[in-house]
């Protein structure tokens, strides 16, 4: 899988996650949207990490999630935590 | 003091809203039928009265709604309907002497059972976050304070089949000792699952068919889901405001069998009965009309008939009986709303409802049970009775509003 396949496959996700925890339905979401403006709080940010979990195997826990604002920040997060564990989605 | 009921509202099998409801009890018609949410051939039971999940979730979209299990779902379009229909103002409903006050069982079934198989059968260790707060019991108290900024003394009651019963009797009283003005008051419950049906099934007490309160012949109980909301106020200030008062909850009966945890008691029955009376000033004369708990099954409705006679004494025989289980289902935990509902607009339309499915006289149930099609009811005060498994019970006496 080419790298900007595996880049947009993950953010898919993570878009899907988001949509799925955070109960946004029928909301745009972008890879420039905030997480402020989706209107996600701290419970809704526990669903999407296990969302992400249940979809990509990474355990995200809240200390994780530190300076992660975008929904770009947060793909690139998982980006990382694959590079981390050698692993290729 | 007095307390008037402002506001009704209920989900059951007739859909969404007591429109539909009211129009099918009223005109006795049944709504137990083949269950449509789960495969069961090989059940004794087949039918039960279900609520139409397509209508529910089309109406329950909001993120509040999503983040609830299916029996928050429920009970919050119950209440939001008895808010609506009470024209209580926001302040009002957010003043800290409003209260919810909801009775309930297990709380989200459905959640439990479908997080137990990822667990268990899929071997997945990782739960959904919101497993706790969709399964705690009380989850639809909290919704119902968070969508319309309640803030007053807010609880369940679990007492099985008389929870929401019990829910209202607690409501009466902290309404009478001032402690609050106005409360949301009902019952929920979501029990339409495998799991749970399967256990109802091995208890022995579901109908192989539909349920015959009272009536010979009549093989056990017909499970129900669904869920009722009654706004409760101080009598006063819902006349001040110009509300539309359906009826009067004039008393409430509580007491335990303390005897066997599935055997009913007729004692601990006429207790709660007496009790419901004379706390509301009324006399065994006054009452004409009971929605009884009337399951269905061989000894409730047996013990019922004998209770009925124990606390009315020579009245037994005068009052009208009926049992609205046969067409909406045993709704357990929510079922003494469900019933309440019915029994205030029984009073307020003077029609005591029908129970149907009625096949010919059991000779030791001998009262006028109302099988003939709804009657006209012209008295004033009315029981509904709520009997729960363990011999916890509950009765509630409402007076018609003129």
């Amino acid at each position: 899988m080419s790298a900007v396949a595996s880049h947009n496959n993950v953010e898919n996700e993570v878009i899907e996650a988001i949509r799925k925890g955070a109960l946004l339905e029928n909301k745009t979401i972008s890879a420039d949207s905030t997480l402020e403006s989706l209107g996600i709080d701290s419970l809704d940010m526990t669903n999407i990490s296990f969302e992400i979990e249940d979809r990509l195997g990474f355990v995200l826990n809240p200390e994780d999630l530190g300076d992660t604002k975008t929904v770009s920040d947060l793909t690139a997060l998982i980006h990382s935590r694959q590079a981390a564990s050698g692993s290729n989605l | 003091m007095r307390i008037a009921v402002t506001g009704l509202g209920c989900v059951s099998t007739f859909g969404l809203g007591v429109a539909p409801f009211w129009a099918n009890i009223s005109e006795g018609q049944c709504g137990i039928r083949p269950i449509a949410r789960f495969d069961g051939p090989a059940f004794r039971s087949k039918s039960g009265a279900e609520v139409p999940e397509d209508a529910v979730l089309s109406a329950a979209t909001s993120k509040l709604y999503a983040s609830l299990d299916w029996v928050a779902k429920i009970g919050l379009l119950a209440a939001d309907e008895a808010i609506a229909d009470s024209g209580l103002e926001k302040e009002q409903l957010t003043s800290s002497r409003t209260g919810a006050i909801i009775g309930g069982t297990i709380g989200g079934l459905a959640t439990i059972e479908n997080m137990y198989g990822r667990l268990y059968l899929e071997d997945k260790k990782n739960l959904h976050p919101m497993m706790v707060p969709r399964i705690m019991p009380s989850g639809i108290v909290s919704a119902i304070t968070m969508k319309h900024g309640i803030t007053g003394p807010s609880f369940l009651v679990s007492s099985a089949c008389a929870s929401a019963t019990h829910a209202m009797a607690q409501a009466l009283l902290l309404l009478r000792t001032g402690a609050i003005d106005r409360a949301v008051v009902g019952g929920t419950e979501g029990n339409f699952t495998l799991g749970s049906w399967l256990s109802w099934e091995a208890m022995r007490v579901m109908s192989s068919g539909v349920c015959r309160p009272f009536s010979k012949g009549r093989d056990g109980m017909s499970l129900g889901e669904g869920a009722a909301a009654l706004v409760l106020e101080n009598m006063d200030m819902a006349k001040k405001r110009g509300a539309d008062i359906k009826a009067e909850l004039i008393g409430a009966g509580m007491s335990s069998d303390a005897a066997h945890i599935t055997k009913p008691d007729e004692k601990g029955a006429a207790k709660a009965m007496t009790d419901a009376l004379s706390s509301g000033g009324a006399a065994p004369e006054d009452v004409r009309f009971i929605n009884a708990h009337g399951t269905g099954t061989h000894l409730n409705d047996l013990t019922e008939t004998g209770a009925i006679k124990r606390a009315l004494g020579d009245q037994a025989h005068k009052v009208m009986v009926s049992s609205t289980k046969s067409m909406h289902g045993h709704c357990l935990g929510a079922t003494g709303a469900v019933e309440a509902v019915a029994t205030v607009l029984a009073l307020k339309h003077g029609i005591a409802t029908p129970t149907v499915n009625y096949l010919e006289q059991d000779p030791d149930c001998d009262l006028d049970y109302v099988t003939d099609g709804p009657r006209e009811m012209k008295h004033n005060v009315a029981l509904s009775n709520s009997f729960a498994f363990g011999g916890l019970n509950a009765s509630l006496a409402f007076k018609r509003f003129h």
